[in-house]
């Protein structure tokens, strides 16, 4: 993709010392390295320390495909003067589309991408993926929810039916 | 350096035996919680000792319990059971699809009281019990009460109240004046003889419903929206409204809806109210064969000098009309609106009156930048008021979204 040479260029570096040079545009997304950049706009090397090379490389994909739409739908409107109300909600489709696909990873990725999104503070990220584990959680049993999370049940068999019974409505069939 | 959940995985081979969701950090598991049904969020108490109270910390309550084909007096357990369990701060609680008898709703808004709640929105529904059947037949909804002793909201700074299960109107008055930080608040659907709002801090005001008299005490309030409605029951709908106006001519954006010209009417018959000297985006639903409404219209335009944007949307007249001419807007003074920057004109499908509004505006705005009609016009008249204005942006569109118009 053709960019402007004036375009800042920074270094992200893994916790593991991977580096990965990205636009600065990309790594505005980012609301931790915006505030970064704005504290001391001369930076152009950012260690995370608290981010593996296969995480931020997937923080970084994310960012670049979710820059590339707000820039593909900015140019549309700026081209027809104002934005066609079909193009934009293909475009939001196609995007919630690739969200989707994004999110076809297991669970330990799923949460370490969680952990990232958070730290990182990117909203749309974190969202996604929150929404990502929850859809996991909704519509299973307690166990089944174990099962998908490794959880290890440390509750008595009479601890749980005590707690079962303290609320007997939330555990009620209702469907 | 922190190891990883998928790395763990890849060094030891044996993922099963990782619990990667419970070492998660509180705040995130409570994240995750608040995306689920509430009933799924507490039945996640049972997963482990970890999760024993992960719920009953989430910072964001969404109690909607209406489609679930529960018993109704198990549903009513189950909230009293969430209100009674949860402990720390609530940014938000939105209690909805649930039909309380008077007892619960008194015990929920003790209950609700005191929790620490920033914002709060009730969505309640009549339960059908023979007593709130008959406080419905006199004022059209429930007329619940305020328990003995209620004390207020003390962080509450928005409060939402929907749905068909109300409380009486010197019950409201008390209930929002002893919320001291409100800021924003949303009432729909009422019907009273008045409502009394004695809010210091009021900010922003949402109003839809039949009253009688609106009293406002709200100092910093800056946004309104009022939508008089008419509901069959006869009341003499907003007879102050004027009045009601001069009460907050600080205001710095309006909405106003008024289903009949009636409290227009009434209104009229009073003093126009001071200047709206801060005034400076108005949203008006006018009936332009309405000749009160009109009156109406043109009196808040003349007393607001500072006005910048205007929202007009034509309405077909569903009243008798007393007159139907244009001579009045074409009587009033000229360079009506001396600060005016933008207009949009929405008229109603068979309203064909638009253009006419267009043009007088067009002759009277001279700061105007932009002027949008949302509907089809014909290239000639289009030019025709192009010439009108050497300045002013003219746009026609056909989409019309409602985004646009709401603040």
């Amino acid at each position: 993709m053709a960019r402007s040479s004036t375009e800042n260029m920074i270094t992200l570096m893994s916790s593991d010392g991977e580096e990965f040079m990205v636009t600065e545009k990309v790594a505005r997304e980012c609301t931790t390295i915006r505030n970064m950049l704005e504290d001391d706009c001369v930076i152009t090397n950012i260690p995370l320390p608290n981010v593996t090379s296969d995480i931020l490389s997937m923080v970084i994909e994310y960012c670049m495909e979710h820059v590339a739409a707000a820039e593909k739908a900015a140019a549309e409107t700026a081209e027809k003067g104002s934005s066609s109300a079909p193009a934009a909600a293909k475009a939001n489709k196609d995007l919630e589309e690739w969200d989707k696909a994004f999110m076809n990873v297991d669970v330990y990725t799923l949460c370490d991408l969680i952990l990232a999104a958070n730290y990182l503070n990117v909203s749309g990220l974190l969202d996604l993926t929150i929404q990502t584990a929850a859809n996991l959680i909704k519509g299973k049993s307690p166990e089944q929810i174990r099962k998908t999370f490794h959880i290890q049940n440390d509750l008595s068999l009479e601890e749980e039916e005590k707690i079962r019974s303290q609320t007997p409505w939330a555990f009620e069939k209702s469907e | 350096m922190m190891a990883t959940y998928s790395q763990n995985k890849k060094d030891e081979g044996d993922a099963s035996t990782i619990d990667i969701i419970s070492n998660l950090p509180e705040c995130i598991k409570e994240m995750i919680l608040v995306k689920l049904p509430i009933k799924e969020a507490v039945r996640t108490c049972v997963l482990s000792k970890d999760w024993r109270r992960t719920w009953s910390k989430v910072q964001y309550l969404y109690i909607n319990v209406g489609n679930e084909g529960s018993k109704l007096e198990n549903t009513i357990k189950f909230i009293d059971h969430v209100l009674n369990l949860h402990n720390g701060n609530v940014t938000m609680l939105e209690l909805s699809g649930v039909k309380p008898s008077e007892v619960d709703f008194e015990r929920w808004m003790v209950k609700l009281s005191r929790m620490q709640i920033g914002k709060l929105i009730l969505k309640l529904d009549c339960e059908r019990s023979p007593m709130s059947r008959r406080s419905c037949q006199v004022t059209g909804h429930c007329a619940m009460k305020l328990p003995h002793g209620f004390s207020g909201f003390k962080l509450l700074y928005s409060l939402h109240f929907l749905g068909t299960c109300k409380i009486n109107e010197t019950d409201m008055a008390k209930l929002i004046s002893s919320c001291p930080l409100l800021e924003d608040l949303f009432l729909d659907g009422f019907n009273y003889c008045a409502l009394k709002i004695h809010a210091l801090n009021l900010k922003k005001i949402w109003i839809l419903g039949s009253f009688g008299d609106l009293y406002l005490q709200t100092p910093k309030l800056l946004k309104v929206f009022i939508a008089i409605m008419y509901y069959k029951k006869k009341v003499v709908i907003g007879s102050n409204l004027i009045q009601a106006l001069s009460s907050i001519s600080h205001i710095q954006t309006l909405t106003i809806y008024c289903q009949c010209p009636d409290p227009l009417i009434g209104s009229l018959k009073a003093k126009f109210p001071p200047i709206l000297g801060n005034l400076i985006r108005l949203e008006i639903f006018l009936q332009p064969s309405s000749s009160p409404q009109l009156t109406f219209a043109i009196l808040l335009f003349q007393n607001s000098p500072r006005l910048q944007a205007i929202s007009l949307l034509l309405q077909p007249l569903q009243f008798p009309s007393i007159s139907s001419t244009y001579e009045q807007l074409e009587s009033s003074q000229p360079g009506l609106f001396p600060s005016l920057r933008y207009i949009h004109i929405k008229p109603a499908p068979g309203i064909d009156c638009s253009i006419a509004f267009a043009k007088f505006i067009l002759k009277n705005a001279p700061a105007l930048e932009r002027l949008t009609i949302w509907e089809n016009v014909q290239d000639s008249e289009a030019s025709k008021l192009r010439e009108l204005s050497a300045t002013a942006e003219i746009v026609f569109n056909k989409h019309f979204s409602i985004s646009s118009w709401y603040w």
